[in-house]
């Protein structure tokens, strides 16, 4: 036993209150201090499994040795592989981003994405051919997470993409994602026009070798250090990279520029890479994927591993309850559009970037980037609540990951399904949108709520694993 | 008369704000039923038993449902809204609203708190009792209706942490003179108490403030923690703090329910504290007070009685005792039943009686309900009722009883468990009750006594 220390709670103690008004202005009317929590109950019946959560002894050890296998990742992008050769990909099977979907469920942006991968792996000769082998199911369709792998948006990744491997030495994990292909019509939102697949084919023939070699060259490029500066540089790692690509185009130019090719490549690789503000993100969200799939399978833990969507479906997944997807239709982003399109171009929430939100920034690191709420009108103070609203739903804060205008407080990290029904808080969450029907790519960016139902199933399913320990 | 019915989504009140808005709108006269509640199935029932035509909700919304002439309703509405913005004071932390956190945990680690009162729906109290714990911060769980599992493993994780557990169903407590749920105001004072029971306590502090003694610290413990199942963990606590703390000389434990492998477990502890401990067991307060006074080398003084001597009751008739403190219902029959008298003693506290409305501490309607029937009943032959006064209970308790109380023809005796600190103003409440015919006692044991029916 502990020794009892009663010294505070016997000397004019601090009180925090939550419940009955009365009873706090009962204190109040003694001349003493109450701070009282805006508490709401939780839907009905969800009170039992947040007691069986509160009983479970493996919970509080659990969650920290998730959080803290989390925070103390050291990812690093190591090089660029295909898909073939990293994953085992074959030329019909195709990873997508979210939990698991068919063909018949899939929204138009991912339908659109198959529809261009089809093209680039020669195993259709039009759009038309590539849409019927779809109708047949004569493709595979696997969840990018299922093989340690995270894409942007639809997500679509096939055989012969090329792929950053980002590895963690600390926790000995590995994670991949392809290479960002810029923005507007974009495989990724959707588009397979022969720009885009002329352009995905250009990454994998030229832009990947010379990468390849850069960072043979520079040795493995530390992804934590660079989110810590972009961070304090107006980033917040999802929907805003402007910093995080222009660090890395400085930290690499050198490397870059001493491929053996000519300088007009070189000089093509560095405007690709400059006229691309989310050029980092493939490497950012392999990064968060390793950090989190250290958290993983840990009895007992309440803490989101993954959060993704598929166009159709958010779905997410919890430490303390495998590999098992906790789903609920996805919501519909709100934001500002490019020119031309209207809220019924908008695609309901896709792609498995909330690996960034899993990993504790993102919208929950919005305090760092202001500049983001423009997309939905807001201020900056609004930033800041979001922020702060995240610290009531997470288990720690990484302090690694600092964010200034908190005075250097860190990131709200380890997402707490417990919390978030207790508090009905949901993670905040910033994302591109996609265009609705196949083809059309970007229609602009904005922000999105979760389904709180995804949390709840989780919820309930870790308190019953309580149960039988 | 049309009927209005909404529900408004993002709207939480506790249950007792709202029901105590709802009782100040029945006494309005333009409004008719009404029912401001969360839409739990529950309330939603209730309105449709009503009358009313409730639409479908997702459970989370507030009710309003009232009946009201036509040209009135808006305005009906507007007093609502009103009372329903009054209800939440102001405090500091509402002047950053955007930042007032809905989680107990992140709460209790901003603020740095030493403590936390929980006080929701006890289905909800286990978990915001962990965040508190996880917080770093000792929980005071006044609500009730908490698994005993919960409570064990809470105790247990605490223990670890070197945190007290205050409660379940937890209603006194006095940390350094600030009283939190129903407390009375005494000055500080050489004596520390951990408590079982919250009125038992009130009792102690009642008789305490009369002998002119002072009480720094009342630590609840909860009705079960002196109980086998849970071994008295926070008992134990809670003696090694006081057995710490400089200000405290004599330690007393109000007791109910001890389970013996327990009651073994803290005769050895307190054998090895630097200070007296002395058991006041709840089957009779007064004298258990009595003997704590005295080993504190201080002596209780006669326990004084106000009102007319009325006569003192014969032969006819049953006692009926109706209750607001459970441990003060609980002496009364152990002490009427001693006596050989017949008698049916009522705790309107206990939770058969209080789904729906507030604690009878609270608020008195059903009280007031029972009184009536008791005038009618032939078959009583005297009547006792206890009063208590302090922070957290009604502020005129004595106001809302004494018509009742002086319709009744048999003789009537009231335990008053207040102190002269307390803000319902002792001596007005006495006044009150003396004038209504009532024999009033500062101590429960000596009203019982006075009303068994020899």
């Amino acid at each position: 036993m502990t020794e009892q220390d009663g010294s505070g709670l016997l000397r004019n103690p601090k009180i925090s209150a939550v419940g009955i008004q009365l009873l706090s202005d009962a204190i109040r009317d003694q001349g003493t201090a109450v701070a009282d929590a805006a508490w709401q109950p939780p839907r009905d019946g969800l009170a039992l499994s947040l007691s069986q959560i509160a009983a479970d002894q493996r919970r509080v050890n659990a969650n920290q040795q998730a959080v803290q296998a989390m925070i103390e990742a050291r990812p690093e992008v190591v090089g660029v592989t295909t898909a073939h050769q990293a994953l085992g990909l074959e030329r019909r099977q195709f990873l997508h981003s979210g939990p698991p979907i068919s063909w018949q469920n899939a929204s138009g942006p991912l339908r659109g994405a198959l529809v261009g991968a089809l093209l680039l792996e020669g195993e259709a000769a039009d759009a038309d051919e590539a849409w019927q082998l779809c109708e047949a199911n004569e493709i595979e369709l696997l969840p990018c997470h299922s093989r340690g792998a995270v894409g942007p948006m639809a997500g679509v990744i096939s055989s012969s993409m090329s792929l950053y491997e980002v590895r963690d030495e600390v926790n000995q994990q590995v994670a991949y994602s392809n290479l960002n292909e810029g923005l507007g019509k974009v495989l990724r939102m959707g588009a397979y026009s022969p720009e885009v697949i002329d352009r995905l084919r250009w990454i994998n023939s030229r832009l990947a070798p010379i990468l390849s070699e850069a960072f043979a060259r520079q040795g493995p490029f530390d992804v934590r250090a660079l989110l810590a500066q972009s961070l304090q540089m107006g980033d917040e790692g999802h929907n805003r990279n402007r910093a995080g690509s222009a660090l890395f185009l400085r930290e690499m130019s050198s490397s870059i520029a001493q491929c053996d090719v000519s300088s007009a490549e070189i000089s093509q690789v560095f405007d690709f890479i400059n006229g691309n503000e989310h050029f980092v993100l493939n490497m950012v969200m392999p990064a968060a994927k390793a950090s989190a799939d250290a958290a993983r399978n840990i009895p007992g833990s309440t803490m989101v591993v993954a959060m993704a969507r598929n166009g159709t479906e958010f779905g997410i997944q919890v430490s303390g309850a495998g590999d098992q997807w906790f789903t609920a239709p996805a919501n519909t982003p709100e934001g500002i559009l490019f020119p031309g399109f209207s809220d019924k171009d908008i695609n309901p929430d896709i792609g498995d970037s909330t690996i960034m939100e899993t990993y504790g920034i993102g919208g929950f690191a919005m305090a760092c980037a202001p500049a983001i709420v423009r997309f939905v009108g807001g201020s900056v103070e609004l930033a800041h609540q979001k922020t702060h609203q995240m610290y009531e739903i997470t288990l720690a804060e990484n302090p690694h990951l600092q964010i200034a205008s908190l005075d250097f407080r860190g990131t709200p990290t380890g997402i707490d399904v417990a919390k978030v029904v207790s508090t009905q808080i949901l993670p905040a969450v910033n994302t591109g949108m996609a265009g609705k029907e196949a083809g059309t790519g970007q229609v602009g960016a904005g922000l999105v709520e979760p389904p709180m139902s995804c949390f709840e199933q989780a919820l309930v399913a870790v308190a019953e694993t309580g149960d039988s320990a | 008369m049309i009927d209005h019915v909404e529900l408004r989504a993002g709207v939480y009140r506790d249950s007792v704000t709202l029901m105590l808005l709802t009782r100040t709108l029945s006494q309005d006269n333009e409004i008719s039923d009404p029912i401001v509640a969360m839409a739990t199935t529950l309330n939603m029932e209730l309105a449709k038993t009503a009358g009313y035509e409730v639409p479908e909700g997702s459970g989370g919304e507030l009710l309003i449902a009232f009946r009201a002439e036509e040209e009135v309703i808006f305005q009906c509405v507007q007093l609502i809204d009103d009372l329903l913005n009054r209800s939440r004071q102001s405090t500091v932390a509402d002047e950053t609203l955007n930042h007032r956190p809905r989680s107990l945990g992140r709460l209790a680690t901003d603020s740095q708190s030493d403590v936390a009162l929980i006080s929701v729906p006890g289905e909800h109290a286990a978990y915001q009792a962990v965040e508190a714990i996880e917080a770093g911060t000792h929980p005071v769980i006044f609500s009730d209706n908490v698994a005993i599992k919960n409570e064990l493993s809470l105790k247990k994780q605490a223990r670890e942490l070197g945190l007290l557990v205050m409660g379940p169903d937890c209603g006194t407590v006095i940390l350094d003179g600030v009283g939190l749920g129903f407390a009375n105001v005494i000055p500080a004072g050489p004596i520390g108490l951990i408590s079982a029971s919250g009125t038992g306590a009130q009792q102690v502090l009642a008789l305490c403030d009369h002998a002119g003694v002072g009480v720094r610290h009342v630590l609840g413990l909860g009705g079960r923690d002196l109980t086998d199942e849970i071994g008295g963990i926070s008992a134990q606590i809670g003696l090694a703090m006081l057995d710490d703390d400089p200000t405290v000389e004599v330690i007393g434990i109000v007791a109910k329910e001890v389970g013996p492998a327990t009651r073994l477990l803290l005769e050895d502890a307190a054998s090895k504290l630097s200070k007296p401990v002395v058991w006041v067991p709840t089957g009779d307060l007064t004298n258990g007070t009595a003997q704590l006074l005295e080993v504190a080398s201080f002596e209780l003084p006669p326990v004084p009685i106000w009102g007319p001597a009325i006569e003192r009751p014969n032969g006819s008739g049953r006692l009926v005792g109706l209750f607001s403190g459970g441990t003060l219902a609980v002496e009364a029959q152990a002490i009427a039943q001693a006596s050989g008298c017949e008698a049916e003693i009522v705790d309107l506290g206990a939770d058969e009686y209080t789904v729906g409305r507030p604690h009878p501490m609270i608020d008195n309607t059903l009280r007031l309900e029972r009184l009536a029937e008791v005038s009618r009943d032939e078959t009583v032959g005297t009547v006792l009722v206890d009063v208590v006064l302090g922070h957290g209970a009604s502020p005129g308790p004595a106001a809302e009883l004494k018509d009742a109380l002086g319709d009744i023809s048999v003789p009537v005796f009231v335990s008053l468990i207040g102190t002269n600190g307390d803000p319902q103003n002792f001596d007005s409440q006495v006044n009150q009750l003396t004038q209504a015919g009532a024999e009033v006692h500062l101590s429960n044991a000596s009203a019982t006594k006075a009303a068994v029916i020899r």
